[in-house]
């Protein structure tokens, strides 16, 4: 016959298992979200400078508002909004296998819009990238006609990245003024160019 | 005490009744009571499903992620000048459509799936048959992504066999709505389960040959 526990041994079982739960509720209500886990690396950067991430550097040359865009390939697509026009100079830092501007996108308050593939060549979008070579040409982004004027657009940034999920890489942020930008009727941009400029 | 004596006795008597049920019985009182409960709820007809909304061409249809109208369907021989030529004997079956996607993120239009416009009665195209191609009318891009609040005129485009349509008959064309289930636990991005008809309109297909000039 064994001998009846001790209260001591009770109590001290007690104090370990609240001990148990109150470290497993630490871990569960402190443990990172997916979102905070994954998110892209912010690189905040200045229209006109460049900036640098992981495995891309761009500058933001300019910003031109147009009513109708005529690309170098001779490329002239109509929309019923504007034309954001982005004159961009990007290239990769340490590795151009199946590298590209997978991310481009101008995001007005909650709204993002992707830059337009509907110019092909004649856009930097989606073109891939070569280590030390930067590729300069214009990415043209299709808003609707009243978003350029609205209070948000006065903080739009501008989101480059490597690749078209940029989770848990470097995402190069460029805050821009759309409000501050006279809406042009005509603009024409030159051909996508390899070298420095 | 008495009180409770007696009401002990009922209980005994109600439990040595109950013992002697034969489950059958309870079985099908069970069965009774449920088919009761359901008459309440309309009985074992099927339940009504609510007929998806016709639409006239022309009419803007709101759908979940994106506003579209149909401009019209039509057969052409082929798009020379963009190269997209259908196979020998084949042609063209277009629907024309505006779209505006009214989320807040851009939306790419899929080929692989028909995500936003379908066709049906149109016999040599299977049923939920993607467009093969969608093209900007604009400028005969295609792989089309609709930014958000940019309404965008789209050209849908089915191969079909030659002789199987001919101009003034009719296509029964269906509006999708993507089908969100959830945020992927262990994948990156929504889960989307087959497209919703939300809307369909009958048209009669137009004929434009080898091609039009507008």
């Amino acid at each position: 016959m064994t001998a009846p526990t001790s209260p001591w041994r009770h109590a001290a079982n007690g104090v370990l298992l609240t001990a148990i739960l109150a470290v497993a509720a630490l871990v569960l209500h402190t443990t990172p979200s997916r979102e905070a886990q994954q998110s892209a690396i912010v690189v905040p950067g200045v229209l006109g400078e460049s900036v640098s991430g992981r495995n891309i550097r761009a500058t933001v040359h300019s910003v031109t508002v147009a009513e109708s865009v005529t690309a170098g390939t001779g490329w002239a697509g109509g929309t019923p909004g504007v034309w954001v026009v982005v004159d961009l100079t990007v290239h990769a830092l340490v590795d151009d296998e199946s590298t590209m501007l997978g991310t481009a996108v101008l995001r007005v308050g909650d709204v993002s819009f992707s830059a337009s593939i509907r110019p092909q060549h004649g856009t930097v979008a989606g073109q891939r990238l070569v280590t030390g070579v930067p590729l300069n040409g214009p990415l043209m982004f299709e808003v609707p006609a009243d978003l350029v004027a609205s209070p948000a657009a006065e903080t739009a940034t501008l989101e480059f990245a490597t690749d078209s999920d940029p989770r848990a890489d470097s995402l190069l942020v460029v805050p821009v003024d759309l409000t501050d930008l006279i809406v042009q009727p005509e603009l024409e941009v030159a051909f996508p160019a390899w070298g420095a400029r | 005490m008495t009180n409770r004596g007696v009401r002990g006795a009922r209980r005994q008597r109600v439990r040595v009744l109950f013992d002697r049920l034969p489950t059958k019985w309870l079985l099908s009182s069970v069965s009774a009571v449920l088919l009761a409960l359901s008459a309440v709820v309309g009985g074992l007809d099927d339940a009504p499903v609510a007929p998806v909304p016709r639409i006239e061409e022309g009419d803007s249809h709101v759908g979940t992620e994106l506003t579209i109208m149909v401009n019209g369907a039509l057969l052409i021989d082929g798009f020379p000048e963009q190269s997209i030529m259908p196979a020998d004997g084949n042609r063209f079956l277009v629907v024309r459509a505006t779209v505006e996607n009214t989320t807040t993120e851009p939306r790419r239009l899929g080929t692989v799936d028909a995500d936003s416009i379908g066709i049906a009665g149109i016999p040599s195209v299977p049923a939920a048959e993607p467009p093969e191609r969608i093209l900007v009318i604009d400028d005969g891009s295609d792989r089309v992504v609709v930014q958000p609040g940019v309404p965008v005129e789209l050209a849908y485009l089915w191969e079909v066999a030659g002789d199987a349509v001919e101009a003034g008959d009719p296509v029964t064309v269906s509006l999708l709505d993507r089908d969100f289930i959830s945020e992927g636990r262990l994948t990156y991005g929504g889960l989307y389960g087959d497209p919703i008809v939300s809307a369909t309109l009958e048209l009669a297909l137009g004929d434009v040959g080898a091609g039009v000039n507008e």
